[in-house]
């Protein structure tokens, strides 16, 4: 049966009245109503607090551990969460009243400590060991707020159910009781935590909190793209990747020209161990045989060549060069910049292998023209450049 | 002093020193030295291939490197070895494979830092403090966005943790590249509705985690 939230706190100032509580109950039963008196009054309060001893109050102290209530408390927003994102229906209400239990733990721990002040307004303040458990309680539960009232958005699915506790607050009580009030009318921002709304709710434009929030959290909306860390180029060299992770590595490379020119490092840099290897097999060949690149050794046969500005730009230049038969694309960095680049003879297929030589980045289009390619520039981290040429 | 073993030898001679808990600085140090020449080549020609490089360069990497295979690079070439043998051939291959990362790493990250800040140098001469500032700017910016990038991963990786299928059908979507539910759901082997109902609930997890985590620092 639901019962609503005013019934339930008039429910416990006639239990209070009736008295035959123990002391914890009490002391929460007396912080409930004094919190709410603007709609309870306060009868059976004072009579209650008359009836609670020094020994009483140090004794309830000795058991208190607020520290407690922070497992209890999260798990409270994990569950809140779990009633608006999970599963609809019966599994969501049952998450949904597991969460309110939480959210009332803090809440009787708070109408606790209002009691204990309005107990020592009565009796005199407390003093010695019971003095300092007063002072680490209030401390505990400050602690607790400031971790967890940040969290506050967590609570916003419970917010009905909230905004009914909310109200029957006194006034002067609400500020403090941020599990019940805090977000307490941002509803709107659940259906915008999946997705960012083309024409955000009258709400959502103007409270701070939602703004502030869906503006803290746009790199979800546009989440960085995965890439080739050092540690996948590793296993990727050692053969440790499975044949998932190679479909993923393959399908990246032809549209990352940045990692795909790591897979080329890689192979370039087997060829060089290859070469090192065999230099070391065959010493006596030094002499003929060097470790340089052959392509750059000077006096390396040149043939006439024609060739072809297709762009240029302050931050590169494109050179179509052909040679007897055979065609290449010069990719030439200027002004110091950073290049990338990639060359596509058919759509869907991966790059062609640059080469890194003395005039920049170099393309072997292979012999046989009257042929079209699709070329890819990347300069720096963001700019793009992309043209078909025919060579 | 080690010129009479060879490279396997000295090698044996490493392991055992380590094994034993004895320094291995000087056999090591004998071996890499064998080794330097080969790497200053492996070297040269990753840098051949990023098209940038000094000897400079050449002689940091070749320091990284052995400093790598100190501490890590012995018991990987062991266990690769045992593992996948063949994969590592000899521990002078295995020790050229460790060159050859450091070098791609290096020049990989270099990229990252230099491209967004090079500018032309005319320019940086006509407006020396302007460009300081933009400098300064950039490099902020850098920073802010590494750091945000850090903890969108981090954010992540407690989804992976707490919500395992909704962080599976996200990294598929998203950091995969397959942007497209109906691939998503085959691939998952769900329902089209249920991918995008993943993808959905991790958006909103992540946005909760990214919120915890930002408020987290703030606290620090």
């Amino acid at each position: 049966m639901v019962v609503d939230a005013l019934s339930r706190y008039q429910a416990r100032r006639e239990q209070l009245v009736r008295g035959g509580m123990s002391n914890g109950g009490s002391l929460e039963a007396i912080g409930d109503v004094l919190r709410r008196a603007e709609r309870l009054g306060r009868e059976g309060v004072e009579q209650a607090l008359r009836g609670l001893t020094r020994a009483d109050i140090d004794g309830w102290l000795r058991s208190q551990k607020p520290e407690a209530l922070q497992p209890a408390l999260l798990r409270a927003a994990e569950e809140a969460a779990e009633a608006a994102l999970g599963e609809e229906g019966e599994e969501a209400e049952v998450w949904r009243t597991s969460s309110m239990d939480g959210l009332s733990a803090r809440d009787r721990a708070e109408s606790a400590a209002r009691a204990i002040g309005e107990w020592e307004s009565i009796h005199g303040t407390l003093d010695g060991e019971a003095a300092a458990r007063w002072k680490a309680f209030r401390d505990g539960l400050g602690r607790l707020d400031t971790v967890l009232r940040p969290k506050a958005r967590w609570f916003i699915p419970l917010n009905p159910q909230r905004r009914a506790e909310r109200d029957i607050l006194d006034t002067a009580e609400r500020t403090r009781a941020w599990w019940f009030t805090e977000r307490a009318e941002c509803d709107d921002f659940l259906a915008a935590l999946s997705a960012r709304p083309e024409r955000p709710s009258p709400h959502l434009q103007s409270c701070g909190d939602c703004r502030a929030d869906l503006s803290n959290t746009e790199a979800v909306e546009v989440p960085p793209k995965r890439h080739l860390s050092a540690d996948d180029l590793w296993r990727f060299d050692m053969g440790m990747m499975s044949a998932v992770e190679l479909k993923w590595v393959d399908g990246h490379t032809e549209k990352c020209i940045e990692c795909a020119q790591a897979i080329w490092a890689l192979e370039e840099g087997d060829e060089a161990i290859e070469q090192a290897q065999d230099e070391q097999a065959a010493p006596a060949a030094r002499g003929s045989r060097s470790m340089e690149n052959p392509a750059r050794r000077p006096g390396a046969a040149r043939h006439p060549e024609q060739r072809e500005v297709l762009e240029e730009r302050r931050e590169f230049r494109v050179v179509l060069v052909r040679e007897r038969q055979r065609a290449r694309l010069l990719v030439q960095p200027l002004a110091g910049r950073a290049v990338t680049a990639a060359v596509f003879l058919a759509p869907g297929k991966p790059s062609l292998k640059p080469q890194q030589g003395p005039e920049g980045l170099q393309f072997d289009l292979g012999t046989g023209g009257g042929r079209t390619a699709h070329l890819m520039v990347r300069v720096g981290n963001s700019e793009i450049f992309e043209r078909d040429f025919s060579f | 002093m080690f010129d009479d073993l060879t490279d396997d030898e000295l090698f044996a001679e490493v392991l055992q020193r380590r094994a034993g808990g004895a320094a291995v600085g000087a056999p090591l140090g004998a071996l890499c030295e064998r080794w330097a020449r080969p790497a200053r080549y492996v070297i040269s020609k990753i840098q051949a291939s990023y098209g940038r490089g000094s000897p400079a360069d050449a002689d940091e990497l070749y320091q990284d490197a052995v400093g790598k295979f100190l501490d890590r690079g012995l018991d990987q070439f062991r266990g690769v070895s045992e593992q996948m043998p063949g994969r590592s051939a000899s521990p002078k291959t295995f020790f050229l494979r460790i060159v050859k990362h450091v070098a791609i790493d290096f020049y990989r990250r270099q990229r990252e830092d230099l491209a967004p800040g090079v500018s032309d140098p005319d320019e940086a001469m006509e407006e020396p403090a302007s460009e300081v500032a933009r400098a300064v700017d950039l490099s902020r910016r850098r920073e802010e966005r590494t750091e945000a990038q850090e903890l969108y991963w981090r954010a992540f990786e407690r989804l992976q943790q707490e919500h395992p299928k909704e962080a599976g059908a996200w990294e598929l979507y998203h950091h995969q590249d397959v942007e497209d539910h109906e691939e998503c759901a085959r691939r998952l082997n769900i329902s089209v509705v249920n991918s995008y109902k993943r993808v959905s609930r991790a958006q909103a997890y992540l946005r909760l985690y990214l919120l915890d985590l930002q408020q987290e620092g703030g606290h620090e």
